[in-house]
């Protein structure tokens, strides 16, 4: 029953994209295209924007589909003053080919509208066109999976209205005519992949769980309106997001949450992948032949859980291959990622319409399942809580973490009494925050200085801090002052607990990470600018500026001082991450931008 | 007598180092050669004159209070080092005059004895009796009792501080600034404390002046200005009456800020000088002596031991070295000007913390001079410590078993420099040294103002503990001092040289009784 309805959902969603084929097509028919469209390779503007059979490869690879419309995107070549040009671009812009859903009554609404709003204000008017226009996306969107519409929308909803708000300042250098030629060629999600960028390049995104989230979110979105060639697909998927990540990366690669999301996609993509694959084959092993049928059946049952069931039974068959496999010889024991690259190769042996339609179904309810497991993350730690504290234990934190204030409310609901020692984590000292939070909800807690963490260990009995990820050597990148903790804690003995979400978790080695996996605040949180301006002046003479503020915002913990890391599966030394990685990533993931390239 | 032998082989150690440090100094100006040199000429010349008359005057002593049973203890306790000979009974009558003079006065008794048990510590005190006689070395805020009658006597009114941190009874957390209005007010009864007393005790309690070696010489030329206006009344003696004046002022002291160890030394140097006065002195010639001595200790344990240190630590600066410090320390930044001087090319690294942000005035005057600088806060020393090459220290104490007591960080910036494997080098005048041992930094440390923890410096967006003291499981702990290991330390430098700190308790013990002459 519920497989029918998918059916007719991927029915609805095939059937929505010729049209709005056409639509661009026809819109494109006029006499918008520039003389200078030299600037697109022509592959990119066959008809049909790179749907047709004769797309794949050219249309929608990333190196013909996206570098020319990044330099439009970047507005050097249309130049012009950034304020008064055309407001119908802001109408179209952000969603693509998509925005043609849009009854023309609402864009012209939405034109009078920005004529009295200032450009990127935030007043009512502007919200309200937003979210119709949302909903209208949503029908897109979301069709394939229409059965969950309901919950799904408020994160894409969230997205498509920040999309609106930031789009004026990235559109109003550009021509009208340009912005046609943008929605006719460019992949669809450009616009919420651009809006993301700049936020991260801005630094507007805080926390590793916000990023991941929202990564997440962007990744599904460019999913569903990426466009599939009829082979290779999970190539072209792969991708269309491996490029996205790339510049997702590059726009804060210190925040390593956007990486992991973005390996974990790929990671989906390729289970998913190999799943249909064998699952339409036929034999291609063993163990994994047994596992999808088994599989199949399940997705008659529970569609929804598919893909985490298929990944969870790679995990299973990865961790431990089975008896029967090892008696049998046969090569069951291989990563995914092998059996991938087998799949790709593999060309035109089954029905590519369905597999079209299941991949891209798959591999979005899985990204919803990833989306579900950060969301859960904190409560899945938290669970782990009574585990580790005992009664009338005297816990050290630093800085504050939300996963860390969950952990602690869970030992406090669970009836535990504790105290608390917060140091305050400057130059923030968000650990005020924490300790506010923690004793509204009835914990003793104590709010000590950085300096005096030394001090203080000695009467503790356990450190519990978040992170900002942890390494593949179970190394910690955590807040800045965390190692200064770490030693400390080693210097009196006392266990040193880190609580990170799976999302966290980034199957890179740190080198140098000092530097090259730090960020540099603002020296204005250190030393109030004016107030030392009158030094200053001395130095001009002198040639070099004799002051110099150190503000990083991170800190590496090496393994040695980790004593426990708790993460959404459960408690794990450091030394084992490489193992966790093993099952949430592929290998040939961990290196994107290489791969983007070659 | 070998030990006799030794005291004076040791006195004349520190003879010699005083007038190399002199001569080093003498560059300047000449004068003051002269004057260390003749200081230390009387400082031998006192010495034997103490050990000659020390027996009668202890002696003396006690028949005075004959029949007080609290004599008859002392006596008791008097007869082994009398017995002994060695110059250390003078040192302990004088102790004991002293603690009987304490008692003498009833009113200041309790935190008079703070006071010398301060810097005494107990150490000589090897008669079980007399521990159980004399109170606690500290006042231990959780004895009630004890903090009710201390209250009663105090003249500084203070408010206990609300939501008190419960690991930190036993130390006193007010209100910090209540006592100010209420001072105020009082400053035309308070008899028996002196004006310059009563200034500088306000402006210790403000926070006007901090750092070990600035409270310690205007706490001295306090008391010399206040002995300067002393007349003994007609019916007492200098020796007897002038101590209990100075203990009720040094209570003054305590009740506006704790006195540190340094503080604790130089009272102590001050009544053993009082106690040596012959009788047969005049009260003004006994006043110039006692003003003499003060300025002598303040050059000589203060200002010329700086100049020394300061000339041992140079020579640890190389070219290219990228220097590090913490917080605020006078003789550190005098290092760092001298080195400057000496045209070596370094950096400087200051790292600082919250609250007090001490290090931002440093900051300001090195960049003044020219120094090149980087300024970072505590956290991120981890990052910093990469390029650092040498880390110098300030400490307020340095204890005999070679822990640093110093401002609080200072024990993470050394433990994370001995991680990076760069040296520590901790500069710390002789007179801070302590006989006392300490295994954490929570028994004994000062408590600053909370509230400084809850308001963040030039950023009003952050006043989420602004109304702290509302909710009752929410507190606040400011600490002053931590205490850094000796495994983190590499070297103390002192005016005696440069030593590892596992040799403190010889300075102690060699130098020690010289402090006190």
């Amino acid at each position: 029953m519920k497989r029918k309805k998918r059916n007719f959902c991927l029915a609805r969603e095939v059937g929505l994209v010729p049209n709005l084929a056409q639509v661009v097509v026809g819109s494109r028919g006029g006499d918008f295209f520039p003389p200078g469209g030299g600037l697109f390779p022509p592959g990119g503007l066959l008809p049909g924007g790179g749907l047709g059979p004769r797309a794949d490869g050219s249309g929608l690879s990333s190196r013909h589909g996206f570098g020319p419309i990044s330099e439009i995107g970047i507005g050097s070549k249309f130049g012009g003053d950034v304020f008064g040009s055309s407001i119908k671009g802001n109408g179209y812009r952000p969603f693509g080919g998509s925005s043609v859903n849009v009854p023309t009554s609402k864009v012209s609404d939405l034109h009078g509208d920005e004529d009295h709003a200032p450009i990127g204000d935030d007043n009512d008017g502007d919200r309200s066109i937003g979210e119709e226009s949302v909903v209208d996306m949503h029908d897109y969107n979301e069709a394939p999976t229409a059965d969950q519409n309901q919950e799904a929308p408020p994160p894409l909803q969230m997205t498509m209205k920040r999309a609106y708000k930031e789009a004026p300042a990235a559109d109003h250098n550009e021509s009208l005519v340009a912005i046609q030629h943008k929605i006719e060629t460019m992949p669809d999600y450009r616009g919420l992949v651009d809006e993301f960028v700049a936020k991260l390049n801005k630094r507007k995104v805080e926390g590793s769980h916000a990023t991941a989230r929202l990564t997440a979110e962007l990744l599904r979105s460019v999913v569903s309106l990426q466009k599939l060639p009829c082979k290779n697909q999970a190539s072209v998927l792969m991708k269309s997001v491996r490029s996205v990540g790339v510049r997702l990366i590059a726009a804060n690669p210190t925040e390593l949450a956007v990486g992991n999301i973005v390996r974990r996609v790929l990671h989906i993509i390729r289970e998913e992948d190999v799943s249909i694959l064998t699952s339409n084959t036929g034999a291609l092993n063993l163990s994994t032949e047994r596992d999808d049928e088994e599989i199949l059946h399940d997705n008659e049952a529970v569609p929804s859980s598919s893909a985490t069931a298929i990944a969870d039974k790679y995990r299973s068959s990865l961790c431990a291959p089975s008896l029967h496999a090892l008696l049998e010889d046969a090569p069951s024991a291989k990563a995914p990622g092998r059996i991938y690259t087998f799949g790709v190769d593999s060309e035109e042996k089954y029905d590519k319409y369905s597999l079209s339609r299941k991949l891209k179904h798959f591999v979005i309810e899985a990204i919803k399942t990833l989306i579900e497991d950060i969301d859960s993350c904190h409560d899945q730690i938290a669970q782990e809580a009574v585990e580790h504290i005992h009664q009338n234990e005297v816990i050290l934190t630093f800085g504050r973490s939300r996963t860390v204030l969950k952990f602690l409310c869970a030992a406090k609901e669970k009836k535990r009494s504790f105290k608390l020692f917060i140091a305050e984590g400057a130059p923030r000292c968000q650990g005020h925050v924490l300790a506010k939070e923690l004793a509204g909800i009835g914990l003793k807690s104590t709010v000590i200085g950085d300096a005096a963490v030394f001090a203080i260990i000695s009467r503790v009995n356990l450190v519990i801090v978040g992170a900002h990820a942890v390494m593949a050597n179970g190394g910690v990148i955590a807040p800045i002052g965390m190692n200064m903790v770490a030693l400390a804690a080693r210097k009196h003995a006392i266990p040193f607990v880190v609580v990170a979400g799976i999302h966290k978790l980034c199957p890179l080695y740190p080198h140098n990470q000092e530097v090259s996996l730090n960020e540099m605040r603002s020296p204005s949180e250190l030393l109030e600018f004016g107030k030392f301006s009158n030094c200053m002046d001395y130095s001009t003479g002198v040639g070099a500026s004799p002051l110099h503020v150190a503000n990083p915002a991170f800190d590496y913990v090496p393994p040695e001082l980790v004593s426990l890391l708790i993460t959404d599966v459960g408690g794990h030394n450091p030394s084992y991450m490489y193992r966790l990685i093993a099952d949430y990533y592929s290998a040939d993931d961990y290196f994107l931008q290489e791969k983007h390239d070659s | 007598m070998p030990k006799k032998d030794k005291t004076t082989k040791a006195e004349r150690r520190a003879v010699q180092e005083a007038q190399r440090a002199a001569k080093a100094a003498a560059n300047a100006d000449r004068s003051k050669k002269s004057a260390a040199a003749s200081a230390n000429a009387n400082t031998k010349k006192v010495a034997k004159a103490s050990t000659q008359k020390k027996d009668s005057s202890s002696v003396a002593t006690s028949e005075k209070r004959g029949g007080d049973r609290q004599t008859d203890k002392d006596r008791k306790k008097d007869v082994p080092h009398l017995r002994d000979g060695s110059k250390k009974s003078a040192a302990a009558s004088a102790n004991a005059n002293t603690k009987k003079v304490a008692k003498a006065s009833p009113q200041k008794k309790d935190s008079s004895s703070v006071a010398t048990s301060e810097k005494r510590g107990g150490d000589r005190q090897t008669d079980k009796d007399r521990k159980k006689d004399v109170p606690h070395p500290r006042m231990q805020f959780d004895d009630e009792g004890r903090v009710e009658k201390a209250k009663k006597r105090s003249m500084v009114k203070q408010t206990e501080s609300r939501n008190r941190v419960e690991l930190f009874r036993h130390l006193p957390q007010y209100e910090h600034g209540t006592q100010l209005p209420d001072l105020e007010s009082k400053f035309f009864q308070l008899e028996p404390v002196h004006p310059s007393i009563y200034k500088v005790g306000l402006r210790f309690l403000t926070g006007d002046i901090s750092g070990g070696n600035a409270r310690c010489i205007a706490m001295l030329q306090a008391f010399q200005e206040s002995i300067e206006d002393y007349s003994t009344p007609l019916d007492k003696e200098l020796t007897r009456d002038l101590p209990t004046k100075i203990n009720g002022y040094v209570s003054f002291v305590i009740q506006c800020r704790p006195l540190s160890i340094s503080m604790g030394n130089a009272i102590n140097f001050l009544k053993s000088k009082i106690l040596e006065l012959p009788s047969t002195m005049s009260e003004s010639e006994a006043k110039a002596s006692l003003l003499s001595d003060i300025d002598r200790f303040i050059n000589e344990k203060i200002i010329l031991a700086d100049k020394v240190i300061v000339r041992h630590a140079v020579t640890k600066i190389r070219d290219g070295d990228v220097l590090l410090t913490y917080g605020s320390s006078s003789v550190v930044e005098m290092i760092f000007l001298c080195a400057l001087e000496l045209g070596k090319q370094f950096r400087v690294v200051i790292v600082d913390s919250r609250p007090k942000l001490e290090g931002r005035m440093l900051l300001r005057r090195l960049v003044g001079k020219g120094v090149s600088c980087t300024y970072t806060h505590i956290n991120a020393v981890s990052y910093i410590m990469h390029e650092v090459t040498r880390v110098f220290l300030g400490a307020s104490s340095v204890f005999s078993d070679g822990t640093v007591y110093s401002r609080v960080g200072t024990a993470s910036v050394a433990m994370v420099a001995h991680q990076f494997h760069v040296p520590v080098l901790v500069c710390c005048e002789a007179y801070k040294f302590h006989k006392r041992v300490q295994l954490d930094s929570l028994c004994f440390n000062e408590l600053g103002d909370p509230d400084a923890i809850a308001r963040v410096f030039g950023k009003e967006d952050i006043n989420y503990l602004d109304d702290w003291a509302s909710s009752q499981n929410l507190q606040l702990l400011n600490l002053n001092y931590d205490a850094t290991p000796k495994d983190y330390i590499s070297m103390i430098i002192t005016e005696y040289g440069m030593i590892p700190p596992t040799s403190v308790p010889v300075i102690v013990r060699e130098y020690g009784e010289h402090l006190l002459t």
